[in-house]
């Protein structure tokens, strides 16, 4: 029997341009389960980033219900969805977002270093994983972008998150580096049974390796 | 590598520029409070070498100047005359005069005492070149005759070559370096040429020293009068209480504890320890306004790093304290490059102007440590709020 992880009624989420309330998340559904492998894919501007950032807790939610792990995360604070995010969720976004000043393996460390956690070894293996242990004293100025975003996956996984949030984590690279990180962030899905894996892209190839496939128009899901 | 020594380190030029302004502030404070507290404690430890408990002057006289009334050498005999429970409290007093000139640069002040009593003034300091002023007593047994036991005397009896016995004074090793001058070398007082006779070891009260019999005759003294008196406590009675006993006997003086002089003179000169500590205030105020502006240009330009370990559950206490490691790290950058360059200055001022006295600390080189890190700590503390408030949604998207 396997657990629900996120869980949402009616999320509403609209930002405020100048004095103009725009609705963007305009009443989601969703439920994910536990060791769900699920792609989101939509238009552009559909909400899609939007939604990825309200599961990964950096904004807050406008309305509706919204349950992880079955807390209702209205009632977190502020604190308390950091401390929730920093536990059980990571990012992987188009553009890598690497801390430009550190090297590969101090972008890697630095997700253990939040958790408070200075060991090495997790962070060379993670290294080696992605299939940058050569590399790993870089800094990503002189990574291609195939291999930077395999630094940012690793700096993802590195943690063993319970939930991977990745926001098309392909969409800034070639057909060759895109199959390549594809088949990456698969294969240690699999490898990790109890990760949850949402995904947002645009590739055909990914939507066709999901479990799942959510489809968004209009901050809304269809269905 | 540590990220917020990473982040300065990626700014080399803004870093070194910011360190560097820090540096300055730092050794402005250390210099130029060495230097106003260096030189009152020069000039108290001078005092020290004084073989008198008690310094007796008018009431009316300006310490530091010592310009006012003169007394009549008649309260010599007056503080000897003092008593308790039937006992002498003073077993000798020594009249100064005290004059001023020109010399190395700035104002010297000049003792004019009589030759015997050099012992009592200069505490065993030792002549170490050429001989003391009036060394055969030649011009003080001049002006005893002529006086012949009157309490006044025609000063202008005295010839110019009488005169001419007296022109000698004597000047500490410090100052004969800092004017290059010899023996025998001539220099101007009250209008006549003086003649260098000898140097005596740095650490007299008074760095140029001549007879008192000279400096009244040509001050037009017809009787003896004096600037002020040092007086020495007879062994068995209490400095305090000698003092008491003084002040109470003769009430138109002022009567200090020769050891009170720094407290004294800290007070006159109040002035000048207060304007270096106001400049310290405002260069110090000013360098850590520079970081200030570094670290929060440092914050803006970095928006993204901030979303980026929010993303990675970073808390507020997490990139709160990386900024403030930031400034930590300019200040105690700017403490190292301070103090090396405090000793620079230090030698720069003592080089140029050799009898300034830049005495540094440990204690204010200590105080440089705390300013300058609780200065970091603070001036990073509104970049730090803006960096733990921003919003970490627009930044992860920007390119
Ligand atoms: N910080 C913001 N302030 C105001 N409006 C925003 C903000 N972020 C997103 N939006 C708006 O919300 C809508 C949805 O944006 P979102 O980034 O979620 O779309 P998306 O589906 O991820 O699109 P894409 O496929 O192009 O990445 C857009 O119309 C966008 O203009
Ligand atoms: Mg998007």
């Amino acid at each position: 029997m396997s657990s629900v992880v996120f869980e949402t009624k009616g999320l509403l989420k609209n930002f405020r341009v100048d004095s103009l309330k725009v609705p963007v998340l305009r009443g989601i559904d969703i439920q994910i389960e536990q060791g769900e492998f699920v792609a989101v894919v939509g238009p552009s501007g559909c909400g899609k980033s939007t939604l990825l950032h309200v599961l990964g807790m950096m904004c807050k939610h406008d309305g509706g219900d919204f349950r992880a792990w079955g807390q209702n995360v209205s009632e977190l604070n502020q604190r308390q969805r950091t401390k929730m995010r920093r536990e059980k969720i990571a990012f992987v976004f188009q553009r890598f977002n690497l801390l430009g000043v550190l090297s590969a393996k101090n972008n890697v460390q630095m997700a253990l270093k939040i958790r408070g956690d200075h060991t090495d070894h997790q962070v060379n293996q993670a290294l080696e994983e992605v299939g940058l242990a050569e590399k790993m004293h870089f800094k990503p100025s002189q990574l291609s972008v195939g291999e930077q975003q395999r630094v940012a996956i690793a700096r993802a996984l590195v943690c063993r998150p319970e939930v991977l949030l990745a926001d098309e984590p392909t969409g800034s690279l070639d057909s060759e580096n895109s199959k390549a990180v594809m088949e990456l962030i698969r294969g240690l899905h699999d490898e990790r049974a109890e990760q949850t894996t949402i995904l947002i892209t645009h590739n055909r190839r990914i939507v066709d390796a999901a479990d799942r496939v959510l489809e968004m128009i209009d901050g809304k899901i269809k269905t | 590598m540590w990220l917020p020594l990473a982040n300065i380190l990626h700014r080399k030029l803004r870093t070194g520029l910011s360190v560097l302004a820090v540096g300055i502030g730092i050794s402005m404070l250390i210099v130029l409070v060495s230097l106003s507290r260096g030189s009152i404690d020069e000039v108290v430890k001078r005092w020290s070498s004084i073989r008198a408990e008690l310094w007796v002057l008018p009431r009316s006289v300006d310490v530091i100047t010592a310009k006012g009334d003169y007394l009549d050498d008649r309260v010599i005999q007056q503080i000897l005359n003092v008593k308790i429970d039937g006992k002498p409290v003073a077993s000798q007093v020594t009249p100064v005069f005290k004059a001023s000139m020109h010399l190395a640069g700035q104002e010297q002040s000049v003792w004019g005492i009589d030759p015997d009593d050099l012992e009592t003034i200069a505490g065993g300091k030792k002549i170490i070149k050429g001989r003391q002023f009036d060394a055969e007593r030649k011009f003080k047994t001049l002006i005893a005759q002529k006086r012949a036991g009157r309490r006044d005397y025609d000063p202008d009896s005295i010839s110019k070559s009488e005169l001419g016995e007296g022109l000698e004074l004597i000047i500490d090793q410090r100052l004969a370096q800092a004017a290059k001058a010899n023996i025998g070398d001539s220099v101007g007082l009250l209008g006549k040429k003086f003649v260098i006779v000898g140097i005596i070891e740095t650490g007299v009260p008074a760095r140029v020293l001549t007879s008192l019999q000279t400096i009244r005759c040509i001050k037009g003294v017809s009787r003896a009068r004096s600037t002020f008196y040092f007086a020495r406590v007879n062994k068995s009675i209490d400095a305090v209480a000698a003092q008491e006993a003084i002040a109470k006997d003769l009430p138109g003086l002022r009567v200090e504890r020769t050891g009170a002089f720094a407290g004294i003179l800290a007070d006159s000169v109040a002035i000048a320890t207060i304007i270096p500590d106001v400049i310290c205030g405002i260069s110090v105020v000013v360098s850590f306004l520079f970081i200030l502006l570094t670290v929060y240009t440092m914050v803006l330009e970095r928006s993204k790093e901030i979303a980026i370990l929010r993303s990675l559950g970073a808390n507020s206490g997490f990139i709160h304290r990386g900024i403030i490691s930031e400034a930590l790290l300019i200040s105690v950058g700017g403490i190292v490059v301070g103090i090396v360059l405090s000793y620079g200055g230090k030698m720069l001022i003592e080089s140029h102007w050799p009898l300034l006295t830049v005495d540094i600390k440990g204690q204010w080189l200590g105080l440089a440590v705390v300013v300058g890190l609780v200065g970091g700590v603070l001036s990073s503390q509104m970049p730090a709020w803006l960096a733990v408030r921003a919003d970490p949604l627009a930044a992860l998207s920007e390119a």
